[in-house]
């Protein structure tokens, strides 16, 4: 069952983040605009970022509004089904669950930085299906040497270049 | 004589356009290339039947091989994915019950009772001959409205085009959604993250926090893969399990779903045409076509009983709308350079990736590569709607594989795309930065789109900007055709306003519930 004030509460204070970082961008961009010698050089960053910063800031009075007047919450959950995620998607195990992919994203940039691409990615994938998923450990074995043949194949037919790690693999 | 040297102009043009025609048909020919439009087919039949990831994804995803490709090989493999997965996304709408892409959402309403009812295959085999032939009145469309255009582009200067690309950048408004301000603001946002680096118009750096990476700006690719790719692959990975949760069976009738779309060919071509004019609006998302197909045919038609049970018209007229949207789609986007949706945007990028301009310039000096693009999405349709029908049975076991077997191939995939940017380490923090930026937006339902669209468009308003000021001081503002896009751009902002007060009020049945909590993009393919 899914707890509606818990999907509301997420929901909202994404938005908040959202915009607050939007407005923080157009700040930044703004104020070091100023800064520039030339017009040509300032004058477009600086037209928009009054724009952007303006409509920051009345999103932002829009969300104030929307949290004081009653009913107004509510409402805005009704509309244009197709563009909102679903409700199961806006509980806290659903976010947890993006992080802790998200973590093993990081992983990988981990393992790259330490042996590079070319080997990190078959690794990291034994790990991911072995350990994360409990994989058979036969189809973990042909998916690492798949994705380890698929690499080498593009680097021989396209000569594409990854990052090497500090173990200059 | 005037009417002789109007003929004779005329005859003229008609000659470069049939040139051209021919031309393209030959380049596009070329083994190298017709393979590449192959692998763009392909690449649309996997991302098609894949709910949650879509064409947009898929094109993302190929944006960085790009680099060092032959132009025409990099269109014509683009729009190959654009072409294919429209066609491909019928599968998990039919078989599944839930949409492969924003632009199938309508098709389950019949689609899913008939694969229910025992005629899966019935209901494919339909959907798939009214999407090629959809599929080719938009690029014939396509290619009748070119020589009309062209003297009308070709009279453009620079306030015009810095005009269009305003243009461009009011369409936001509609690809935001439930949320304008959120939406515009994006696209603002993008616009300042373009300026990064570089400046076009004057000597300096901006913004670049001293680092020598930043000298050339944001690369499009990573931005486009960070904010489309990865939340995709995050928020499927978190839903878990595998991308069916139950899949109907095909059964047969293969050749009965033809010979349905045989017998409404009135239908298949009203609802093409349809698709098209609604597709050249920019902005009009594929659902929103979708949707408003499905409802005209199940108000207007005689015998409304069986809507909703099982009509096979119910798949036929948004099908066929879907990809003849395509063709539509392409026109604001070749021929003005306004992106018509948020995949055009991604072809337009691809565009400047190979130092072309979109836009008059393309009309006027890559005639040829025009019609590879119109030859592309014709042949693409036919293609991919073959491989459909060849491949339904594999593709259909395709859907019941786990996501995370296929999660982390996309992901290495990903990075390698992202690392052929500079070859350096900023490529993938500049690509997981996007990441997560896409995937709070996604998760706070501001589209990200726009954001795209502000980007993209960002150096070339600067400089159409600043070369009008310089030109024509402000005076440019007066000019006609000036005068009339700013009209047209009113229209676009308030129409959108407008449009989203009709569809609230249920004209439009945008928010039909769909039978499956997977997501449905709405970003728009």
């Amino acid at each position: 069952m899914i707890d509606n004030h818990q999907t509301f509460w997420l929901h909202r204070a994404l938005h908040w983040a959202v915009v607050l970082l939007f407005l923080g961008v157009s700040l930044y961009f703004l104020i070091s605009a100023m800064g520039y010698r030339l017009l040509a050089a300032r004058l477009f960053p600086i037209t928009v970022g009054w724009f952007a910063t303006a409509l920051a800031t009345l999103e932002i009075l829009r969300l104030i509004i929307k949290r004081w007047l009653p009913g107004q919450a509510s409402a805005n959950k009704t509309v244009a089904g197709d563009i909102e995620a679903a409700p199961e998607e806006q509980t806290v195990t659903f976010y947890l669950a993006s992080l802790i992919n998200l973590a093993w994203f990081l992983m990988l940039y981990g393992l790259i930085a330490l042996v590079g691409l070319q080997w990190a990615a078959p690794l990291w994938i034994g790990i991911w299906l072995g350990a994360y998923y409990r994989v058979r450990w036969w189809l973990t074995g042909i998916m690492m040497l798949s994705v380890w043949l698929f690499i080498n194949a593009l680097h021989s037919i396209l000569n594409l270049r990854w990052p090497t790690g500090l173990l200059s693999f | 004589m005037r009417a002789f040297f109007v003929g004779l102009l005329l005859e003229r043009d008609q000659v470069i356009m049939l040139d051209a025609l021919i031309n393209g048909f030959f380049i596009l020919m070329d083994p190298y290339r017709f393979m590449m439009l192959m692998a763009g087919v392909t690449i649309g039949l996997i991302v098609g039947i894949i709910p949650g990831l879509g064409g947009l994804m898929g094109m993302a995803l190929v944006l960085p091989f790009l680099f060092g490709m032959d132009p025409y090989a990099g269109i014509a493999m683009l729009i190959g994915i654009t072409a294919a997965v429209p066609s491909a996304d019928t599968f998990p709408s039919v078989l599944m019950g839930i949409p492969g892409s924003s632009g199938s959402q309508a098709t389950i309403m019949d689609g899913y009772p008939l694969a229910q009812k025992g005629e899966g295959a019935r209901a494919l085999g339909a959907a798939f001959a009214a999407s090629m032939i959809g599929g080719l009145i938009g690029a014939l469309a396509l290619t009748a409205i070119v020589p009309f255009a062209r003297p009308l582009i070709l009279a453009f200067g620079t306030p015009e085009l810095f005009m269009l690309t305003v243009l461009g950048l009011s369409m936001v408004g509609i690809l935001s959604g439930k949320r304008p301000i959120a939406g515009i603001l994006a696209a603002a946002v993008g616009v300042l993250l373009g300026t990064v680096g570089g400046a076009p118009v004057a000597p300096e750096y901006r913004n670049t926090l001293g680092q020598l990476y930043l000298f050339d700006g944001f690369s499009l690719v990573l931005v486009a893969l960070g904010l489309f790719a990865l939340p995709e692959i995050l928020d499927l990975l978190a839903r878990g399990g595998t991308i069916a949760r139950s899949t109907s069976k095909l059964g047969s009738g293969w050749i009965q779903g033809a010979r349905d779309t045989m017998q409404n060919k009135v239908l298949v071509v009203r609802h093409s045409l349809i698709g098209v004019l609604i597709g050249m609006i920019p902005g009009m998302g594929s659902s929103v076509i979708d949707w408003l197909n499905y409802g005209y045919v199940a108000r207007f038609s005689k015998d409304r009983s069986q809507f909703g049970k099982g009509d096979i018209r119910g798949v036929i007229a948004p099908e066929s709308a879907n990809n003849a949207r395509e063709g539509g789609v392409l026109m604001p986007t070749l021929l003005f350079g306004v992106p018509g949706s948020s995949a055009m945007a991604l072809v337009l990028g691809a565009l400047m990736i190979f130092g072309i301009e979109p836009g008059p310039a393309l009309i006027r000096d890559e005639l040829d590569l025009v019609f590879v693009i119109i030859w592309s999405l014709a042949i693409a349709n036919v293609v991919g709607t073959l491989l459909c029908l060849l491949l339904s049975r594999p593709i259909s076991r395709l859907t019941t594989v786990p996501f995370h077997f296929i999660a982390p191939v996309i992901l290495v995939i990903i990075l390698m795309g992202a690392f052929q940017e500079t070859r350096q380490w900023g490529d993938l923090w500049v690509l997981l930065a996007f990441g997560v930026l896409g995937w709070l937006m996604k998760r706070a339902e501001i589209a990200r789109p726009p954001l795209l669209i502000g980007f993209i468009l960002s150096g070339l308003a600067e400089r159409y900007l600043w070369m009008s000021y310089n030109l024509y001081d402000w005076e440019w503002l007066y000019r006609p055709i000036v005068m009339l896009i700013a009209g047209f751009i009113l229209v676009i902002l308030f129409g959108g306003w407008f449009f989203q007060r009709w569809q609230r009020n249920g004209v439009v049945p945008l928010s039909e519930p769909l039978n499956s909590s997977t997501e449905v993009n709405h970003d728009d393919r």
